[in-house]
């Protein structure tokens, strides 16, 4: 059977296997989100062993020639021997800000690090409590003075037990990144579309915010679901914003009717299509729970938006996971 | 002489039609059930390909790649109904880009000289 080498052990492969997989059987917390060979996070280099096409899929020619690799795109089709990516830089900073948004959500702000560049949408890694580590999308703009994200806490996660429980105003937190395409780069005058559940609204918010610090004229209009209206956060700002730009639109959605006449209920990828069932030139975002994206991204595809203009962060929201 | 993928317009012309070609198979209840929860970007990555090779243009895929790819389905039951069904995708695609008769007719030879290992069928 071929062998993946990581940090000085070999470890044995199963059939039809990735080296990803097969790291993460044998117990190698390897960073990973989104599985799909797009979000980079799982990048490491190779050694030694033939890497496929595929698992150097859209990276740049002088990291194809380093060796740089997605392994979980790389099946192990002959030994492997593989090392940690060390260019993504790491930085170093604390939290200045951090307050409960909702009964489980957790909204904390970081200093912004000297050197940390980034777009609103993009998300970073936080791994100070390596070998845990998760990632978590930025809401707020650069050039403020602190990065915004928002936390949901699960009852037996990780990290959440730091957030809920240790972490206060000055505690370290370091990260990787930035990571992900959902960011806002569109002409002003293009429709927009943004599709969420749970703390998918962070990226999303993030790039609505970008996108009207830019002067964004034409229509923005988010579809936020959530399992029921307890799940939901920063409800009643978002509705607020609307109110004060006719340009936005929120519409907050809970998986069964809520007595509250704000909230619609069903899928916010239905709402959002029974709002707007043509979506040629319109730039689509979705992040949240994996089912609902892929779901998203495939309806307004096939409702006319072009596969270019259809943003989706594929970093898994883990917390959805729970709420769903 | 320029080639027929110069002719058709290169990869301009393929990112023109993946995205009506893909839309038309994902919209085909015959086989849009193959791409059920499959990641978009990836599978829209292979149509690409797909169209690429299809126009005659530069391509990394080898015989094996097609026939490798679909290996599975086959087992599942792909056929050649499900060929025709993409096949005619491809043809209604080149007509709504109005893309010349003669050179529509070329692209279409190509992909149909793709059956047999599309099908698990070549030797």
């Amino acid at each position: 059977m071929p062998t993946v080498r990581f940090e000085g052990n070999t470890y044995e492969a199963a059939p039809n296997e990735t080296v990803l997989d097969t790291l993460l059987r044998s117990g190698i917390a390897a960073p990973h989100s989104c599985k799909a060979g797009a979000c980079g996070t799982c990048r490491m280099r190779a050694v030694f062993g033939n890497v496929s096409v595929g698992a150097q899929s859209g990276l740049r020619t002088t990291e194809v020639s380093e060796g740089i690799f997605h392994p979980c795109q790389q099946k192990v089709t002959g030994d492997f021997v593989v090392e940690r990516d060390k260019s993504t830089p790491t930085f170093e900073t604390k939290i200045v800000h951090k307050f409960m948004a909702s009964h489980d959500v957790v909204i904390a702000r970081l200093a912004a690090p000297e050197g940390f560049e980034f777009r609103a949408g993009q998300f970073i890694r936080v791994n100070h409590l390596a070998p845990a580590s998760r990632c978590y999308s930025i809401a707020s703009l650069p050039h403020t003075s602190s990065l915004e994200l928002h936390i949901r806490l699960l009852k037996l996660g990780v990290m959440s037990y730091w957030w809920a429980n240790e972490a206060e105003i000055g505690s370290k937190v370091s990260f990787e990144g930035p990571f992900g395409s959902c960011s806002y780069d569109l002409p002003q005058n293009q429709p927009m579309l943004l599709i969420g559940s749970g703390t998918g609204l962070a990226p999303l918010l993030g790039v609505v915010r970008d996108a009207m610090d830019s002067g964004h004229i034409a229509p923005i209009r988010i579809y936020l679901g959530g399992a029921d209206f307890e799940s939901h956060y920063l409800t009643d700002d978002l509705l607020e914003m609307a109110a004060a730009n006719p340009q936005f639109k929120f519409v907050p959605c809970t998986d069964r009717p809520v007595p509250d006449q704000r909230f619609r209920a069903g899928s916010p990828c239905q709402a959002a299509l029974n709002d707007n069932p043509k979506l040629a030139g319109w730039a689509v975002y979705t992040c949240g729970h994996p089912l609902l994206v892929q779901d998203t991204k495939k309806r307004a595809f096939l409702a006319g938006a072009k596969i270019q203009d259809i943003f989706s962060d594929p970093f898994v929201d883990q917390s959805v996971q729970r709420a769903a | 002489m320029p080639t027929l993928y110069e002719q058709l317009g290169g990869a301009p012309a393929v990112n023109a039609a993946v995205d009506i070609f893909y839309r038309k198979v994902l919209s085909d209840s015959k086989i849009s059930h193959y791409f059920d929860g499959i990641d978009m970007d990836a599978q829209i990555a292979k149509q690409k390909a797909f169209l690429t090779y299809a126009f005659g243009g530069p391509n990394n895929y080898t015989g094996k790649d097609l026939g490798s790819a679909h290996a599975k389905l086959v087992e599942q039951g792909l056929n050649d109904d499900h060929f025709n069904a993409v096949a005619g995708h491809l043809s209604a695609t080149l007509t709504e880009l109005k893309v010349p008769q003669n050179l529509a007719d070329e692209v279409m030879s190509i992909a149909a000289s793709t059956r047999e290992v599309v099908l698990g069928r070549a030797a």
